[in-house]
């Protein structure tokens, strides 16, 4: 597969604050990307080098094989991106911010602006000025900027904040679209993971400027599956179960132990609860959601530098 | 690049910013008119036993030539600056500054356009305040043969110069588009510090900062020998396109330090502009 976004050992420093810290990234042709991390994990940042908004300190980022901040012509000539919240031309309508936005990628045809228009459902509003529209319909603007030009590749910065939950569905079947109907790569950042979950097919975990995990969602997701267990005696079983190897961590939940391990070792953890002198009523396998991955990940991340 | 260009002319026109300079130029020139028709002419003390009195010499060529000495010292700097010092910073506060350079265009040809629009802009406004107080002169207080008159404070040649409509409309024209050289000067300045705030009010309160700060300095006699390189020396400059006949060498000088100043401060934004991180 051809890769569209390549970042290899991207760091930016703003004085003496690391905003991101040696990050790969490869986003291949028709990859629907998650980037997920909380606030001022380096996301932002991170777009903000892949199209050129500043200079990375240290490493590459290439775009369609071109270096961004050398060739940025070149690298960004069939990318839409959206990063942050959209900057629109306050007094200037719906119509005419998106002629400048696509007037500078090249120019598109006057059908081609109405058509995005009507894509994000502000067609009706073309000729309003933007100074009167909600949030949630800058925002949608702002999305039909990026694709007004055409692209092969858009990149969305939080693509539904500040939209109800109407709109945020709105716009995720827009993204789910843009790949499933016209082929096009989107490269987005997140910090909603139910939304990446939905959308996306690889995502990239980065915390602190640096990179937890990498791949695809139901590459990351598999055989980290969880069981919930009931026993009579929870808290002790508990701390029972903490000193097996097979287990990768346990909590008590109510009445029950959600307990986490490899593939394949529900019957090794009853048969040892039962060695153990405790009465297992229940044990029932839970798929792991990218919400728990994730703070599996960033979590313990935490914890560790919360210690150190 | 001419795509860029119309770009941000549009921008330009349609802004309500834009506006405020004109409006209050023109609003000058009204003022001045209503004075001039109802009080005794300035300069009074000047002619008297030089000239016969065939009529008055308040016209609207002699508006169109008092409005500029009175606006350059202040008002045309000002208004050229409000606008100038937002293209940049304006756009980076707003936010429409990212949304541009994500696209894929030169970050030296998008300067370079807000450039030419900053000039054409000061050009524009100065001509305007021409015009304003021309037409508006000519509409209340007649037109006619031209009356000038000279400080002789840079060549020493003070005194009073007469032309002809005509020829003092040509010589109108000109001394405009020389003071239009000194507005872009200092509008370059406001341009320049544009280029690396997100606040206009930053730029245009440092360039006019820096204006007031080369007069104060252009007074003092202690720094006599810096003040040809200051850009407000030549201010007034223009004024000497009414001497007869013109003093070439003079004006060749104050216009080349003039240049210099937009040159050196284009320059100096391109570097700022082409490396920094966008980051509002």
């Amino acid at each position: 597969m051809e890769v569209i976004v390549e970042a290899a050992g991207l760091r930016k420093d703003y004085g003496r604050l690391r905003a991101v810290d040696g990050l790969d990234l490869s986003v291949e042709r028709g990859d629907v990307f998650g980037f997920l991390g909380p606030n001022g994990a380096g996301k932002s940042t991170t777009l903000r080098a892949i199209v050129g908004l500043v200079r990375p300190t240290g490493g590459t980022v290439r775009v369609f094989g071109r270096d961004v901040w050398r060739d940025r012509v070149r690298a960004l000539s069939k990318v839409g991106a959206l990063v942050e919240n959209p900057g629109l031309y306050l007094y200037l309508t719906a119509r005419q911010n998106l002629w400048m936005m696509a007037e500078l990628a090249g120019g598109v045809s006057p059908r081609a602006i109405d058509a995005a228009l009507d894509k994000v459902g502000l067609g009706s509003r073309a000729h309003d000025k933007v100074k009167g529209f909600s949030h949630g319909m800058k925002q949608r603007l702002g999305i039909a900027g990026t694709i007004v030009s055409n692209p092969d590749l858009v990149i969305l910065d939080e693509p539904t904040t500040g939209l109800d939950p109407e709109g945020m569905r709105e716009v995720r079947e827009l993204i789910k679209s843009l790949s499933a109907d016209h082929g096009i790569t989107v490269l987005l950042s997140s910090h909603l993971l139910n939304e990446v979950e939905l959308i996306c097919s690889k995502v990239a975990v980065v915390h602190k400027g640096r990179r937890l995990a990498y791949g695809a969602v139901s590459e990351l997701l598999s055989g980290r599956g969880k069981l919930k267990v009931s026993v009579d005696r929870p808290a002790e079983a508990w701390s029972a179960l903490r000193t097996l190897d097979i287990v990768s961590s346990c909590r008590v939940e109510g009445e029950d132990l959600l307990v986490e391990t490899g593939d394949g070792h529900a019957a090794d953890v009853n048969t040892f609860l039962v060695g153990q002198g405790f009465r297992v009523s229940a044990l029932s396998p839970q798929g792991m959601t990218l919400e728990d991955y994730y703070f599996s990940l960033v979590g313990s991340r935490d914890d560790k530098t919360a210690q150190a | 690049m001419i795509r860029q260009l119309r770009l941000e002319a549009f921008k330009l026109t349609h802004r309500g910013r834009s506006y405020i300079g004109p409006a209050a130029l023109l609003g000058m020139a009204g003022l001045m008119v209503i004075g001039l028709k109802m009080g005794p002419p300035p300069f009074g003390a000047s002619v008297p036993g030089m000239f016969t009195s065939a009529g008055s010499y308040v016209n609207g060529g002699f508006l169109a030539w008092f409005q500029l000495r009175l606006a350059m010292t202040f008002f045309l700097p000002l208004f050229a600056c409000v606008v100038t010092g937002d293209l940049i910073s304006g756009e980076a506060n707003d936010g429409t500054l990212r949304t541009m350079l994500s696209r894929p265009v030169r970050r030296g040809r998008l300067y370079l356009s807000k450039f030419l629009v900053a000039l054409a802009y000061s050009v524009a406004l100065t001509y305007f305040l021409g015009l304003a107080a021309y037409a508006l002169g000519s509409a209340f207080l007649g037109h006619g043969s031209l009356l000038t008159f000279q400080e002789g404070t840079l060549l020493g040649a003070g005194g009073v110069y007469g032309y002809s409509e005509s020829e003092g409309l040509v010589r109108l024209a000109v001394a405009y588009g020389f003071a239009a050289v000194g507005v872009m000067s200092v509008a370059t300045i406001a341009f320049f510090i544009s280029s690396w705030t997100t606040s206009s009010l930053s730029a245009i309160g440092g360039a006019i900062a820096v204006m007031i700060l080369f007069n104060i300095v252009g007074i003092i006699d202690y720094f006599r020998p810096v003040h040809p390189y200051l850009f407000t020396t030549y201010f007034d400059s223009w004024n000497l396109i009414f001497v007869d006949p013109v003093p070439r060498g003079e004006v060749t000088k104050a216009l080349g330090v003039l240049f210099a100043y937009v040159a050196v401060f284009f320059t100096a934004g391109l570097v700022v502009f082409k490396r920094k991180d966008i980051l509002s």
